[in-house]
């Protein structure tokens, strides 16, 4: 049975840390085509800096920001291999690796920290970590001036030769969260409860009723407001997949994925949440598109396709368009970010809990360059953060650097991850 | 396959799509050096391949192998030819550490190299190696600038308290002497990491000129002081705002300070100029280890006191106490109504508060009507834990209550049965506000029927504000068709403008009742005796679907267009637009509205455009129009030149002169529409090929000259002018473009022939040297066809 992370029952969920603190959760969110930096990046430092244009719809979680910039993921860059910089974008965004150039099978780039931190604590939880995305993307052929498309589809990678394919049906996902066993039995469970109109609620219920007389006054609150969560993402589910409209939305769509990728995205966000707060795993990754991505965005105006419009050779209508995207994917992350910030453990938050890296493996789009990337850093890590700051560092600073911090925040021993040189400073005062 | 068991163990989601990638990339993936021995690999990291030397550079750092003669294989490999090896060979010597020591020669060499990853990650490998680097770093500091003294104060950072001889004095001269800001950084830091520093040697770096370097030294002095006291204050006052901010930091985790310094400086951070120190400060408050009622209490004082920046950060700051800022309240109203508090942040900290707070806002509301604006401001931020309270308001006898809790109810997204069926019943109050605010909150909740019938209901109050409201959101209302038809039509007919343009406003909304009603929406476009409404009804019409009756509303539109009324006339051509409605007559009266108004010209132009060559006979009016005062009728009309001009050539000359435009939008719009009309706009080449020069503009020089993709003979020598040029974009588009001379010649072959014979093999095999090969026979492909 998956239920919030409780303080009556700390030990039930085997947090890693001491009884009485909650777990800390890492996540990585990737977006394709880098951002347009002018209105991304913040003018001040430090805290109480206005928030740019692209990074306003965070203005309700500011507190809980660290806006990075100056990092760079140099194995992003050609280093002299020519075209690829999306391919090269993705693969290089968790492991700080070069990728082999290749379109056929040898594949080659490294170790993701997701995946670092999943095999050295992922045996805490159910599931070691969580990898979700919204276009599933081919794992083989080439997608990318030579590059394999398992290098433009994944970002988390087990072993430098092996990606972890990403899940991008929400039902899929809900299912196997909250019905547990095998793919077959989910199936089966599935089948069953349709053919009984019974919901994934009702059978966590029968389990939840008997843990309610062990509760105090406050985690039976937070347990009814999680069940009441729980229901109303079973409900969207039955709205959106039931949808005759499928057919009409002009991106590849798996069956059973809403029609609207704004839904989409925030369902597959319900997702790592209720996993982070059922302590079902505490590592994530998700792709909001996959690298050089050219979906367009005409719900929110903008026609064109993504890639094409990133390289906009500095016009001012494709800046224009390109900052709408932008904003739109900063507005999916605000509606997760606020969620957490809604789900109270113990004194602090699942937001102050956890540690979201959002961002790009690509600067700008027109340019493609690898240095000074866009990254915001959602969350303090229990307590190990002084969010709510803009912190610039050196070029050339490896972006791995940060990630040996976020490893050190999980209790992950790791030397070196990628092209690191060592810890990343200034994220606690 | 280890890896497969671990996925399967921990039944993750993607072990399907796993299983299936595993299937297509048959192990092992990168065999070829599975066997080799690290002597293998030694000497394959030599070879003349570089992909051989790639993958053995890669392998050696995989295996952490750091033997001597690994160690010296990757220290012959720092200066690669090749990236990639270049940065394993150095990446492999750092992680080596201390045996990388024969390295250090080589590792010297690259903090003088031109790439700052090399330079970076040099001083990285010599930093881990330690002590055995010393030496060599301190004559390599003595005999070298300051630029390279900062890779080797990055090394000394890293080795640490065995540098110290060495380097502590050759540091702290740096630090008094150099004015590389970025030297004095790395510098301080080695000082700090040597651990020798002197209580002397961190007074003067905390007066230091560089702020970076003051905020090292106050950092690490946070770290070893037992009493911070005079440390934070005096850091509270240093003239860099990063500087206080860290204090402001250091206050809050503190636990040494006493409660009164803790207050009184916090207090005092509250008021600084700064506002990233004032929003530390904020933070600060919710850390902070402090009597809380007392010190929403001391905020509370600071509202109607000091400067409106303080006031503002201590309201906001009330907004960490939760409950506590309770206190404050009145002041925090009093400051709102006074105009000493922004309104923005005041509703926070009251909404933090809790629906501890609503009886204070009601008897506020009480006592000063005026307030209702950021009373319901505030309830209405307080979410759903606020709802049962705000229903039980409804019931108020005083009107004023029930209208501020019906609109800070607004919000509520799941309100139960019980409260919608008791707002359907304040949709009949006797208070034209309070029916309003009902009927508001209804639209919400449209699906429901009955809740449908108390707005169908409220359309036919005796309010105009209330029937205003009803219509408006109609479209939201689920209703019968011919019912609804009905009550539109009621609406559209009444005595009040402002009804009927809310009609009109939610019929452009709802197209299939727009196509009901639209005989009646023309009408008023054209009769209506409120220009409002006419212009509402003309809008409306961007809302219809597919079907309609194109030639009735052509027509109402020309009507319209005859109006003389510039502001009716463009959203009457923005309607045309949309709906792709053209006839010749309606071409007519559009053309005369090239006039002054520039909404009705934008819009004129952008209907132009969508005849096409069909309105040719406009291209000299258009053409006129480039020479506007305004950018974006500049750019307009370009755009819409570039679809009714009917010879493509003329065209290319008149947007050849717009390059010259001083306006970066106009001119990229040109030449972008250059490059769309290709080889027949190679008149622009010599211009575009200009811009090639200038940095804003090159990018799109370069796209527009590949777009195009020829030159005119006339421009050879031009190209033969740059051809050598530094900047090796400008080279390379020089060659490309000579490749592209229309119509080529057998001169032109015999000087690029020539040229190519006086280059290098090196310069032949870069990307320039590949496309002179491509103009050579380009150009003897073309005159071989035209001897045939």
């Amino acid at each position: 049975m998956a239920l919030p992370w409780l303080e009556s029952t700390s030990t039930i969920a085997k947090a890693a840390t001491s009884a009485t603190q909650a777990p800390t959760r890492m996540a990585f969110i990737f977006v394709p085509n880098g951002v347009h930096l002018p209105e991304w990046t913040p003018e001040r430092l430090g805290y109480g800096y206005d928030l740019p244009r692209i990074l306003k719809p965070l203005a309700a979680v500011q507190d809980d920001l660290t806006v990075l910039s100056g990092l760079t993921h140099d194995k992003g860059r050609a280093n002299d291999d020519g075209a690829g910089d999306h391919a090269r974008s993705a693969s290089v965004f968790l492991t700080g690796s070069q990728p082999r150039k290749t379109a056929g099978e040898a594949i080659r780039v490294g170790v993701s920290v997701d995946q670092v931190a999943a095999q050295s604590i992922g045996q805490n939880t159910k599931f070691s970590s969580l990898e979700l995305g919204t276009d599933a993307g081919r794992s083989a052929g080439n997608c990318d001036s030579g590059y394999s498309c398992a290098y433009s589809s994944n970002i988390s990678w087990s072993s430098p030769t092996m990606p972890v394919g990403k899940e991008v049906n929400p039902r899929l996902v809900f299912e196997r969260l909250f019905a547990g066993g095998t793919k077959q039995e989910v199936d089966k469970g599935r089948e069953e409860r349709l053919a009984m109109r019974q919901s994934v609620l009702d059978f966590i219920l029968s389990d939840a009723k008997k843990l309610q007389r062990r509760l105090g006054k406050n985690d039976n609150a937070k347990l009814d407001e999680y069940l009441t969560g729980v229901r109303e993402v079973e409900r969207r589910l039955e709205v959106d997949t039931s949808s005759p409209l499928e057919a009409e939305i002009d991106y590849p769509a798996p069956a059973g994925i809403p029609k609207d990728y704004a839904e989409h995205i925030r369902l597959m966000c319900d997702m790592m949440v209720l996993a982070f707060q059922t302590d079902l795993t505490r590592i994530s990754t998700m792709m909001f598109a996959n690298a050089g991505d050219n979906k367009s965005y005409r719900d929110i105006g903008v026609p064109d396709g993504h890639h094409n419009l990133s390289h906009h050779q500095s016009d001012p209508i494709k800046l224009e368009k390109i900052t709408k995207i932008n904003t739109f994917h900063v507005e999916q992350l605000s509606y997760m970010l606020r969620k957490m910030k809604s789900i109270q453990e113990g004194e602090s938050t699942l937001l102050d809990n956890s540690m979201i890296l959002y961002g790009s493996g690509i600067s700008d789009g027109n340019r493609h360059n690898n240095e000074n990337l866009p990254l915001v850093l959602a969350g303090s890590g229990g307590g190990t953060i002084d969010a709510g700051r803009h912190i610039r560092y050196e070029t050339e600073t490896p972006v791995c650097n940060l990630f040996l911090s976020m490893l050190d925040r999980m209790n992950v021993d790791a030397p070196f991850i990628g092209d690191s040189t060592g810890r990343l400073p200034g994220l606690t005062l | 396959m280890n890896l497969i068991k671990i996925r399967a163990k921990s039944g993750l989601l993607s072990l399907v799509a796993l299983a299936c990638f595993f299937s297509i990339t048959s192990e092992p993936l990168y065999a070829q050096y599975e066997e080799d021995s690290i002597e293998q690999l030694v000497e394959k990291v030599g070879s003349d391949d570089r992909d051989t030397r790639r993958d053995a550079a890669y392998e050696l750092v995989a295996r952490k192998a750091d033997g001597l003669e690994v160690i010296q294989a990757l220290a012959s490999r720092v200066d690669d030819s090749d990236d990639q090896v270049r940065f394993l060979a150095l990446l492999g010597l750092a992680r080596a550490g201390e045996k990388a020591a024969p390295a250090i020669p080589q590792l010297l060499e690259c903090l003088d190299s031109r790439s700052d990853q090399v330079r970076y990650r040099a001083a990285d490998a010599l930093g881990k190696i330690g002590k055995s680097s010393i030496e060599p770093l301190a004559q390599h500091w003595d005999g070298t600038n300051d630029r390279e003294r900062r890779g080797v104060a990055q090394a000394v950072e890293l080795i640490g308290s065995q540098a110290d001889a060495e380097f502590t004095e050759r540091l702290s001269k740096a630090l008094k002497e150099s004015g590389d800001e970025a030297l004095q950084i790395n510098a301080t830091k080695a000082l700090l990491a040597i651990g020798s520093e002197t209580d002397s040697l961190i007074e003067e770096l905390l007066v230091h000129n560089s702020p970076a370097v003051r905020l090292l030294a106050f950092k690490h002095r946070l770290d070893s002081e037992r009493d911070v006291e005079p440390l934070i204050t005096s850091a509270m006052k240093d003239e860099s705002e990063l500087v206080r901010e860290l204090a402001v930091v250091a206050l809050s985790k503190n636990s040494t300070l006493g409660g009164d310094a803790k207050l009184g400086l916090l207090i005092q951070s509250l008021g600084d100029a700064s506002i990233s120190v004032r929003s530390a400060a904020i933070l600060a408050v919710g850390k902070i280890e402090l009597d809380r009622e007392r010190l929403a209490e001391e905020l509370a004082k600071r509202l109607s006191s000091g400067k409106r920046e303080q006031a503002n950060a201590c309201a906001s700051a009330l907004g960490k106490l939760g409950e506590h800022a309770l206190v404050a309240l009145p002041e925090l109203l009093a400051g709102v109504r006074s105009g000493s508090l922004d309104e923005m942040v005041v509703a926070e900290p009251i909404a933090s508060i809790g629906p501890t707070a609503i009886p204070a806002l009601f008897a506020a509301l009480a006592e000063d009507p005026e307030s209702a604006g950021i009373v319901t401001k505030c309830l209405a931020s307080m979410g759903d834990a606020a709802f049962a309270t705000l229903m039980q308001q409804t019931d108020s006898p005083d009107s004023i209550v029930r209208v501020v809790a019906l609109r800070s109810l607004k919000g509520a997204k799941n309100l139960d049965d019980d409260s919608l069926q008791k707002i359907s019943k304040l949709v009949s109050d006797e208070v034209a506000d309070v029916r309003a605010a009902s009927v508001e909150i209804l639209a919400s909740y449209s699906s429901n029927a009955k809740l449908a019938e108390a707005i169908v209901a409220a359309t036919a109050d005796a309010s105009e504000i209330v029937r205003g409201m009803a219509v408006g959101v109609l479209h939201k209302v689920d209703l019968d068709s011919d019912r609804k038809a009905e009550v539109y039509e009621a609406g559209l007919r009444d005595a009040q403008s402002a009804v009927r343009s809310a009609a009109l406003q939610s019929l452009r909304q709802d197209p299939d009742n727009l196509e009901s009603n639209l005989q009646q929406v023309l009408g008023l476009c054209t009769e209506d005796a409120a220009k409002a409404v006419r212009l509402a009804g003309i809008e409306a019409l961007q809302g219809l679907g597919d079907e309609f009756e194109r030639e009735t509303i052509a027509e109402v539109m020309e009507r319209v267009l005859k109006q003389d009324d510039a502001e009716l006339s463009a959203a009457a051509t923005q309607v045309l637009t949309k709906l792709e409605l053209r006839t010749p007559s309606l071409l007519a009266a559009i053309s005369g509205n090239l006039g002054d108004d520039l909404e009705l010209l934008r819009e004129s132009l952008a209907a132009i455009a969508g005849y096409g060559v069909e309105a040719s006979d406009l291209v000299p009016s258009v053409t006129q129009l480039l020479e506007h005062e305004t950018e974006d009728i500049q750019t307009a009309a370009i755009k819409t030149l570039r679809e009714i001009h009917n010879d493509e050539l003329v065209l290319a000359e008149t947007l050849t002169a717009s390059l010259k435009n001083d306006r970066w939008a106009v001119r990229t719009t040109a030449a972008r529409t250059l490059g769309d009309l290709g080889a027949a706009a190679k008149c622009a080449v010599p211009e575009l090929f200009g811009w090639m020069i200038r940095e804003q503009d090159d990018n799109i020089a370069s796209a527009c000259l590949k777009e195009i993709d020829a030159a005119p003979d006339s421009s050879a020598d031009l190209f033969f002018e740059h051809i050598n040029s530094e900047n090796r974009r400008t080279s390379y588009y020089a060659i490309y473009l000579l490749g592209k001379v229309d119509p080529p010649s057998n001169e032109l072959l015999e000087r690029l022939e020539e040229f190519n014979e006086g280059k290098g093999r090196r310069w032949r095999s870069d990307f320039r040297g590949k496309v002179l090969t491509q103009a050579i026979d380009n150009i003897k492909e073309a005159l071989e066809a035209d001897g045939e």
